[in-house]
């Protein structure tokens, strides 16, 4: 056998674990129509939460690099590993869309590591909009629209790039993914009013030994976590803690906390790995300019989603 | 065995960990599944935007009218980071297009593979996941 | 010692010794990014002197044309009505904040109107071409104690205002950053496009930093604020 170097970084950027499909419609050869899945990453297992536990324990024996004022180093280039862009909650082996003529979506596990049963704990009324219920049902995925994949969801799509400038006052977040960013004001700050709401949040972060943490509020809840149309209110508080687990790889977990909409707080987890190749740099994804779509989908039936089904209920 | 496997450049890694991918209903909602397309003819124009790239072919059909169809493909970014660029495909050159009309019956269709004469594929669409009609 | 002369306060610099540009920087002057010339004023615009130097854009006379055609439809067509990029030199000075990240390689500017994005990737090659980008590609280096951005590989599609100032693919700006005191940025774009100018001509602003405790960005979603009737 042989190894043949991926020649497109952008490829695949992810992998899916769980179970695949057995032989779906028309032939499936799991040698070239699946890409190739790591046996492990950064020395713990493929899964998101073996490699949750698995990564905090050895990140607390890892030393990170640090930057030239001491902080650990986080700045470069990132992608996401142990995820997928359809549901948090997984997607089931047997999954009617699996075989899907669009856009499959592929078995594979929860990113959601807590609570045990690797669901997201609605309130009722909550299950039956989520979890491709009224939002996936009736509502266009925000993200259709240009708008942003908001929190968690912009960790987990395409490149992306942290800087952390000298004057530590700021961490800067850049995404691929319709040129969105996210500034995480370091340091003590007063809160703003929570009359101002954002599409991705306003961050405030510090240093818990070497783990960067992220406090996030004043969300306008007009996002989607998943493709599923799982969702939180302008109520939500997510809280995300970067650690560095080897020179190439950052454990990333969300805690999402909304009162309004589930029953007790529930945790995301997955891998960022750093991309390695020379030269490379985030490009212009401009979306609006080149958007031709919405028309032909509102002609279908689908609305636009600015929270509806939870704002008025 | 272990093979790693070549994939194809061309993929624009719409299943996993998503790039751009859309959501699932956005594509059933304009295009029909039920309606699967080929079309060959020749590249008109090209725009090259996000979040799909946009091909224009000028495809003859039976009777010899020349009709002009819109061929929605797959994100430009992952092309142009491999160093191609608009110029690698001329205008007038010859397209095969395999792909879904759109419900609502212009000449518009969701392109699941566009491969040039020269065997070239071009932004495939959303179809490199198994199963997906090639 | 002349009279009333204050101590120059040291402009903030960066443990490389360049000057730092980084912080929340604005225009003042609200009406540039609908008129780049000198104007009077209309309902709900103010009155302005022109950011161009000498006040003249000097078109090649077709595009002199497609310059007044722009003008006649401005209220349609410019790009900014359909909340598109605005294009460089037009981002900054449109009327909203925007942020300066420095690093030693990477100079990231996050602008709030619509999270327009431009990393200056400093002392690097431009990508190949063709490439048409709605922001361009920003390449920098520091000339002294200005940073100096070059940026090209644009589209033709963006306009310098609303009064419908063009340009083709072929733009190329040069921009100059420079410290006039601690709080006030004097920023100097240089416009080449041989397809439409018979020559360079050049834009001149002063940024202001933003000083209002806990200032951030905030969002500018353009297209979400169209009203929807779903």
């Amino acid at each position: 056998m042989h190894q043949i170097v991926l020649t497109v970084v952008t490829l695949l950027a992810a992998l899916a674990v769980g179970p695949r499909p057995a032989a779906a419609q028309g032939d499936v050869n799991p040698t070239t129509d699946v890409p190739p899945r790591p046996a492990n990453i950064a020395g713990c297992p493929a899964e998101n939460l073996a490699f949750h536990t698995c990564a905090l324990q050895k990140a607390r024996t890892f030393t990170p690099p640090r930057t030239p004022s001491g902080r650990p180093n986080l700045q470069g280039y990132w992608r996401s590993r142990l995820t997928q862009a359809w549901s948090v909650e997984g997607v089931p082996v047997n999954d009617p869309l699996a075989t899907d003529v669009f856009q499959a979506w592929e078995p594979s596990a929860p990113e959601i590591v807590e609570p045990a049963d690797r669901k997201i704990p609605y309130q009722a009324w909550a299950a039956a909009i989520g979890r491709r219920g009224v939002n996936f049902k009736q509502y266009i995925d925000p993200r259709t629209t240009c708008s942003s994949g908001g929190v968690p969801r912009l960790a987990l799509q395409d490149a992306s790039q942290i800087l952390q400038p000298p004057t530590d006052d700021h961490v800067l977040w850049l995404h691929d993914d319709h040129h969105q960013f996210r500034v995480i004001a370091m340091g003590q700050r007063p809160a703003v009013g929570s009359d101002v709401q954002t599409w991705n949040g306003l961050s405030r972060g510090r240093w818990e030994g070497n783990t960067l943490v992220i406090e996030s509020t004043n969300f306008n809840g007009y996002t989607w976590i998943d493709d599923a149309g799982d969702f939180y209110t302008n109520t939500a508080r997510i809280t995300e803690r970067l650690t560095m687990v080897d020179p190439n790889t950052i454990h990333y977990e969300a805690t999402l906390e909304d009162p309004t909409v589930y029953t007790r707080p529930w945790k995301v987890a997955w891998a960022l790995i750093r991309e390695t190749e020379p030269g490379f740099e985030l490009i212009e994804e401009s979306c609006r300019e080149g958007e031709r779509s919405l028309g032909r989908i509102r002609e279908q039936g689908a609305r636009f989603y600015f929270g509806a089904p939870w704002r008025f209920r | 065995m272990r093979a790693i496997l070549a994939v194809t450049i061309f993929c624009v890694g719409l299943t996993l960990s998503a790039a751009t991918a859309l959501a699932h209903h956005s594509f059933a909602a304009e295009f029909d599944a039920n309606q699967p397309i080929t079309l060959t003819g020749t590249l008109t124009k090209m725009e090259w935007v996000n979040p799909h790239g946009w091909i224009y072919i000028d495809v003859k059909d039976q009777s010899g009218k020349v009709v002009n169809w819109a061929i929605e493909a797959g994100a430009p970014n992952a092309l142009l980071r491999r160093g191609l660029r608009k110029t690698d495909f001329p205008i007038g050159s010859e397209v095969v297009v395999k792909g879904f009309r759109a419900k609502n019956g212009t000449p518009t269709a969701n392109g699941q593979t566009v491969t040039f004469k020269d065997g070239r594929n071009f932004f495939l669409g959303a179809s490199e996941t198994p199963g997906a009609p090639q | 010692m002349p009279s009333g002369a204050q101590q120059a306060r040291a402009i903030p610099r960066a443990p490389d010794g360049r000057p730092d540009l980084s912080g929340f920087w604005q225009v003042m002057h609200t009406s540039a990014w609908l008129d780049i010339q000198d104007h009077s004023a209309e309902k709900g615009v103010p009155a302005g002197q022109g950011i161009v130097e000498g006040n003249e854009i000097p078109y090649l006379p077709a595009a002199l044309e497609k310059k007044k055609q722009n003008y006649a439809n401005r209220h349609t067509d410019d790009p900014v009505v359909k909340c598109f990029l605005p294009g460089v030199p037009r981002i900054t000075y449109m009327p909203f904040p925007f942020q300066i990240f420095q690093t030693p390689q990477k100079i990231g500017i996050l602008y709030e109107y619509v999270h327009a994005v431009r990393e200056v990737h400093m002392n690097s090659k431009h990508l190949e071409g063709p490439i048409e980008w709605w922001m361009g590609d920003s390449r920098g280096r520091w000339d002294g104690d200005t940073l100096v951005v070059d940026v090209m590989h644009f589209n033709d599609q963006t306009w310098f205002d609303r009064a419908g100032n063009h340009h083709s693919e072929a733009l190329r700006v040069t921009e100059r950053y420079s410290f006039i005191d601690p709080d006030h940025l004097r920023y100097e774009a240089t416009i080449e496009d041989p397809k439409v100018f018979s020559r360079p001509w050049k834009m001149n602003l002063v940024l202001y930093r933003r000083k209002e405790p806990n200032f951030q960005l905030l969002d500018y979603e353009c297209h979400a604020l169209e009203p929807t009737t779903n």
